[in-house]
């Protein structure tokens, strides 16, 4: 059955910025939520246990390809709070 | 119903389990090394495992993970630290029985694995031997330290023929004095077995036999042991708590199953259950038989029975009778009354319609004697009165509880019991009905649907008509009885429905009459936990965004 009274999930941009932020600050945010993740869970191929040290956005994805190549987010991180 | 054997059933049967077994196969082929739950049968108890695999999916298909710069493939995770997931909960038998229950020593035609739909949160258990032990273990020691985990829902077979059952009961009868509920073939349960479960009481034992006879057992069972038919004598010289089950397949003649019962109420089990026989789409792409044909006439043949067994012969779904024979509804009819029972002893019998108990002259619905009873049942008090019409006549008669006790009677309190009083029916609360009021008031609502199943329809629209008005005033409620399209063939009970067999209902409803303004959908159809999740692993939330009108859950215990 279709589910037709799902209403559209919106998205737009609210405010106009208020200083000089980058977007490391999205970066430290996204690094964040995988490490708690990784935190609760260790990742697994094939049955048998992988400890990641890093994660790379795909090149097409949201445009985060500044300079030509993937950007890289390492996640041994120094608090320990990683893998 | 004929004195022959249906053949085509039997047929379908084994074309059923040929495509069942591949299934297994095909499963235990893909399994990776490890205690393994698949994400479905986790979902009813543990939904946070199933949001854990969407954030990683999430993850993976927006970037990829590496290992000191290099690219790794992920396929999978592990919980890291089982503390995160532990619960302080009383311990539960049952859940590391289930663990247990992997195997089974015979192949009944009837086997509901032989129906599985493949789409429920019930899996093959595909993990080795070791790791269901390792399982088992950890479970174990949680239950020891008062904390419990997710139970994942594989599918059931048989938990005695498993060589760590016993371990795991003594283990668990250390820390619970609540009684263990087996249910079993009960191949395994030779003079040995017994003892052994004595050891560990209280226990109570469903032995689903079946058949009496050596040669319907090979037949429709594929079982050549005879151990089962020994094991009622013993358990009944043991003065055990046991009853027994057998499916009116309808590859047996009724001759085969007269025989069986009669067999069965020789060892006087507390009840023998005759189960109507269930067949989902994937059974066969045909009906079989015709059900309501038939189930009719097991239910007549059944209610002529019982006056020549000592033995309750209880109906399975118990509503159907109610239907079949059309008994008035809400009407506490006894059906049976168990052997040397303090209802026996007082000469309660078959037909009785209770109208009181002790100090409560008046009872008003099924629901109400029914709790009052099991009340009573656990209060140990030595004597209870019991008021009923008997052919209009009213009567009345008192109940030597501790006399039977003294004399063996075996179903004393930990075991639910009605003093050996066997009622048609547990009926509906008239605190459920109460509760729709208070919903329907809350939202605002002035016509309202509750979703039910045919078997229970009746039964509800009678509690509708003689308290509807009292509760709740001019508000509209209409019954309304989804089909249930998850399963398909023949299956009707409400339980067994989906959210997506109710969203359709509610779609068809609305198309209907668009003055409807509330649905209820009693929540046994969500399962138990706290989670809401229907068989098929959607959670209510999903019902209620795709429904066309505004639904809400009713908290209950099932209508039966």
């Amino acid at each position: 059955m279709e589910e037709k009274n799902i209403s559209p999930f919106g998205f737009a941009i609210e405010g106009r910025g208020r200083g000089s932020r980058s977007a490391e600050r999205l970066e430290d945010f996204v690094k964040a939520q995988i490490l708690g993740l990784l935190d609760i869970v260790v990742l697994t191929n094939k049955g048998k246990i992988v400890e990641v040290d890093g994660f790379v956005w795909m090149k097409d994805a949201f445009g985060r390809v500044e300079d030509g190549a993937p950007k890289s987010i390492p996640l041994n991180d120094d608090d320990g709070s990683g893998q | 119903m004929t004195d022959l054997p249906n053949e085509e059933v039997s047929r379908q049967s084994r074309d059923a389990w040929n495509r069942t077994a591949a299934a297994m196969r095909s499963a235990r082929a893909e399994k990776h090394p490890g205690l393994v739950y698949p994400i479905e049968v986790t979902l009813k108890c543990e939904p946070r495992i199933a949001y854990l695999k969407e954030l990683i999916e999430q993850a993976l298909k927006l970037g990829h993970f590496t290992v000191g710069g290099e690219r790794v493939e992920i396929d999978g995770f592990k919980i890291r630290d089982i503390e995160d997931w532990t619960t302080q909960l009383p311990p539960s038998a049952e859940e590391i029985f289930d663990l247990l229950s992997t195997r089974c020593a015979v192949q009944c035609e009837f086997c509901y694995l032989r129906m599985d739909t493949g789409n429920t949160v019930a899996k093959f258990n595909i993990n080795r031997k070791s790791d269901i032990e390792k399982d088992v273990e950890l479970r174990l020691l949680l239950a020891e330290t008062g904390r419990r985990l997710f139970a994942p829902t594989f599918q059931l077979e048989e938990v005695l023929s498993h060589p760590l059952f016993f371990h795991a009961a003594e283990r668990m009868r250390k820390i619970s004095d609540q009684p263990f509920y087996l249910s079993t073939t009960g191949n395994a349960l030779d003079e040995r077995t017994i003892d052994r479960l004595e050891a560990v009481a209280p226990v109570e034992i469903r032995v689903s036999l079946n058949s009496s006879s050596p040669d319907v057992r090979a037949r429709i069972m594929q079982d050549k042991s005879s151990t089962v038919l020994r094991s009622l004598g013993i358990m009944s010289s043991k003065h055990m708590r046991f009853s027994v089950s057998l499916v009116a397949w309808p590859a047996m003649a009724w001759s085969e199953i007269e025989e069986t019962i009669r067999f069965a109420d020789k060892s006087r089990p507390y009840a023998i259950f005759v189960i109507l026989p269930g067949f989902t789409r994937t059974f066969s792409p045909q009906m079989v038989i015709d059900s309501d044909v038939y189930y009719r006439e097991v239910a007549e043949r059944i209610v002529a029975l019982r006056y020549s067994v000592r033995t309750p012969l209880i109906l399975h779904p118990r509503l159907f009778e109610q239907i079949a024979l059309g008994y008035p509804p809400n009407t506490n009819l006894v059906i049976g009354v168990t052997p040397d029972s303090p209802a026996a002893n007082a000469t309660i019998r078959i037909g009785d319609i209770i109208t009181g108990m002790d100090d409560f002259a008046n009872i008003v619905s099924q629901r109400q004697l029914s709790n009052l009873l099991s009340l009573r049942h656990r209060s140990l008090k030595p004597f209870v009165s019991i008021h009923l019409l008997r052919d209009g006549e009213p009567m009345r008669f008192e109940l030597d509880v501790h006399g039977a006790y003294r004399a063996g009677y075996p179903n004393k309190p930990p075991f639910e019991d009605h003093f050996g009083i066997n009622l048609l029916s547990q009926g509906i609360a008239i605190s459920d009905l109460r509760e729709i009021s208070r919903i329907a008031s809350k939202r605002g609502a002035r016509k309202v649907a509750i979703v039910t199943s045919r078997v229970v329809l009746p039964t509800l629209d009678d509690l509708i008509e003689r308290w509807g008005t009292l509760l709740w005033g001019d508000l509209e409620v209409v019954p309304i009885v989804p089909e249930n399209r998850f399963f398909g063939g023949n299956i009707f009970l409400g339980e067994l429905m989906t959210g997506g067999d109710i969203a359709e209902a509610i779609s068809e409803l609305h198309a209907r009459d668009p003055d409807f303004d509330l649905v209820l959908v009693p929540s046994p159809a969500f399962g138990p936990g706290g989670w809401w999740r229907d068989l098929a692993g959607e959670p209510f939330s999903r019902l209620k965004r795709r429904s066309k009108i505004p639904v809400e859950l009713l908290i209950c215990s099932p209508f039966e």
